[in-house]
């Protein structure tokens, strides 16, 4: 039957268009990545050079590494509990539900570079809120994007605002749908809420919070946006995260072949990652 | 049922205390979440209270919530650096790449919930796989040939790689919302006489109208606010809002009114539309899996 291969072409044109636009750069990525290349100058050859400067020599690299760990780390350990508890708050009350999730999806809709600027502002050493709602509780200045300590703590918390509420949405929606006899029946018994939440809720939207994780946990790797435009990865090198010196390497420094190296390294990392991680998640993902 | 009475006041003392313990319970529960509510609303707040004051309320400690609001500042970012033009350019880019993305996406997302084909799988994981690619690592082989074959700082460039990002969303929640449409309904019209095509035209489509637009404005609202991409692939002429607000930050960067109310102005289109389809941004933030 022709419509039936008609179906299966429309069905992979997506795939077949995507990968049509990135097939040519992902092909001259690893290319030049075998290359000493920058701006303006002529290519040379270098085999695996690049690679082996990145993994074995640049301490920048390393610590960019090292850096995007702790990111991510940091902001999920806070962003999950606190978005858990927050739902659980929600999921509560009766009265103005929907009022609190209207202020709650606000920051995920504001773009990730904007949302930095406006931090940026709000983290300002003399006249950022911050360090003033800061003082009135008796602690005083924190050179939060002045110094390299306080500054990946800074981006770290703009990632916080930005996505506890994702965290917090998906555990509503996913407690929401729960019967409601759950809650009555375990108040009947008379469990604290605690209880309540630990053996008969979570398990429930385990499923959920895992896919939250796993989309989570590779958007904070990839983290740029915020971090760009809140610090553009300094003070020094203190919150040059991969992305970041990937973007300086080629943008900044002109450094072509370096730069796809770092992309290759870094689109490498990510799907190893993904595919372990699709793996495991399939089943809650795919549903006939 | 006519217990002795010490029992009942007894219970009813309890019972008493019991519900002043709930009425407290619940008076916690209101103040935690109006401290994190404010908490996610303070710098949204800032922004705007700031972006409507003249520069020396701007900079007064504690902050001045008492002032007279003038939209000087939003005139002065609107009518200088071809605000419009940046403007014109996100809505350009952003509303080219969604229809790209529905038109490729949606006919893709019906036959994957309805149809058996081969590697049926594949197809949805790898167009999945694009939701993860770091953004910065691509843009910087696509830069070295779009600058090659003159996209560079154009609209088209930015359009034809959105349109691989919007992709795994149009295509995976368009799927959850086909597979909502009760197959037997397809099938009874079939019965009548209608062709398969006819059918998807005349009876799914519309009942999926509500899901296409909440998918549509989710992806318009991703795009909006991408940034990797566009600060590495264009220059003056295809520059979109975000990467024109870190050149605000260059230029104006003392200049808090006039900063917030650029960022207002990017952000206000977009807060709108997630108010618009906010139950249906789990949804889309999750692609399809939590509905």
């Amino acid at each position: 039957m022709a419509s039936r291969k008609l179906i299966n072409i429309i069905a992979w044109l997506p795939v077949i268009y995507s990968f049509a636009i990135i097939i040519m750069p992902f092909a001259s990525m690893i290319y030049y990545s075998l290359f000493d290349y920058d701006l303006g100058r002529e290519p040379i050859f270098i085999g695996p050079g690049n690679f082996i400067t990145l993994i074995l020599k640049d301490s920048v690299f390393h610590k960019a590494f090292c850096l995007t760990l702790l990111y991510t780390a940091a902001a999920l350990a806070i962003e999950f509990p606190l978005g858990l508890i927050i739902a659980f708050l929600l999921y509560r009350i009766s009265y103005g539900r929907t009022l609190f999730t209207i202020i709650v999806i606000l920051p995920l809709t504001i773009a990730p570079a904007v949302a930095g600027i406006i931090w940026r502002l709000l983290f300002d050493v003399s006249y950022g809120h911050v360090n003033y709602y800061l003082s009135l509780i008796g602690i005083g200045r924190i050179p939060w994007l002045i110094s390299p300590q306080w500054s990946i703590i800074a981006c770290i918390i703009t990632d916080i605002w930005q996505w506890t509420p994702f965290i917090i949405l998906v555990a509503l929606a996913g407690l929401l749908a729960l019967p409601k006899e759950l809650l009555e029946s375990a108040y009947v018994d008379g469990a604290s809420a605690w209880v309540t939440f630990k053996d008969i809720l979570f398990p429930r939207i385990k499923p959920l919070i895992a896919i939250v994780l796993f989309l989570r946990l590779v958007d904070a790797l990839k983290a740029f946006d915020n971090i760009y435009t809140m610090t553009g990865g300094g003070p020094g090198t203190s919150t040059t995260t991969i992305s970041i010196y990937n973007y300086l390497s080629l943008m900044t420094f002109y450094h072509v072949g370096y730069g796809c190296a770092i992309s290759v390294i870094f689109l490498v990392f990510i799907i190893i990652l993904i595919n372990i991680i699709i793996r495991r998640v399939r089943h809650i993902l795919w549903r006939e | 049922m006519y217990g002795s009475n010490k029992k009942d006041s007894k219970a009813l003392v309890s019972q008493r205390g019991h519900a002043f313990k709930r009425a407290l319970i619940i008076f916690g529960i209101y103040l935690a979440l109006l401290i994190v509510s404010a908490f996610f609303f303070y710098p949204i707040f800032f922004a705007i209270v700031t972006s409507l004051q003249k520069r020396a309320e701007i900079f007064t400690l504690p902050p001045k919530l008492i002032f007279t609001p003038s939209i000087t500042n939003y005139i002065k970012v609107v009518t200088m650096w071809k605000f419009d033009a940046y403007f014109m350019n996100s809505v350009i880019i952003s509303t080219a790449s969604v229809i790209g993305a529905l038109l490729l996406g949606i006919p893709c997302a019906y036959i994957l919930s309805r149809y058996d084909i081969p590697r049926k799988m594949d197809i949805a994981f790898i167009i999945l796989s694009f939701r993860f690619l770091p953004p910065v690592a691509i843009a910087i082989p696509l830069y070295i040939l779009y600058t090659k074959i003159g996209l560079f700082d154009t609209h088209l460039g930015l359009i034809l790689i959105y349109i691989i990002m919007n992709l795994p969303f149009v295509v995976w929640i368009m799927k959850g919302f086909f597979d909502e449409v009760p197959i037997e309904l397809e099938e009874a019209a079939q019965i009548d006489g209608y062709s398969r095509l006819h059918v998807f035209f005349r009876f799914t489509l519309p009942l999926v109208a509500r899901g296409i637009s909440a998918t549509a404005l989710f992806c318009l609202l991703l795009t909006w606010n991408e940034f990797g991409l566009a600060l590495v692939l264009t220059g003056i002429n295809a520059r979109t809002l975000p990467v024109q607000a870190l050149q605000f930050v260059a230029s104006l960067g003392l200049d808090w009114g006039a900063l917030t109310a650029a960022a207002i102005i990017i952000a206000l289109p977009m807060i709108i539309f997630g108010i618009i389809i906010r139950n249906y941004l789990v949804r889309g933030l999750t692609l399809g899996v939590v509905k």
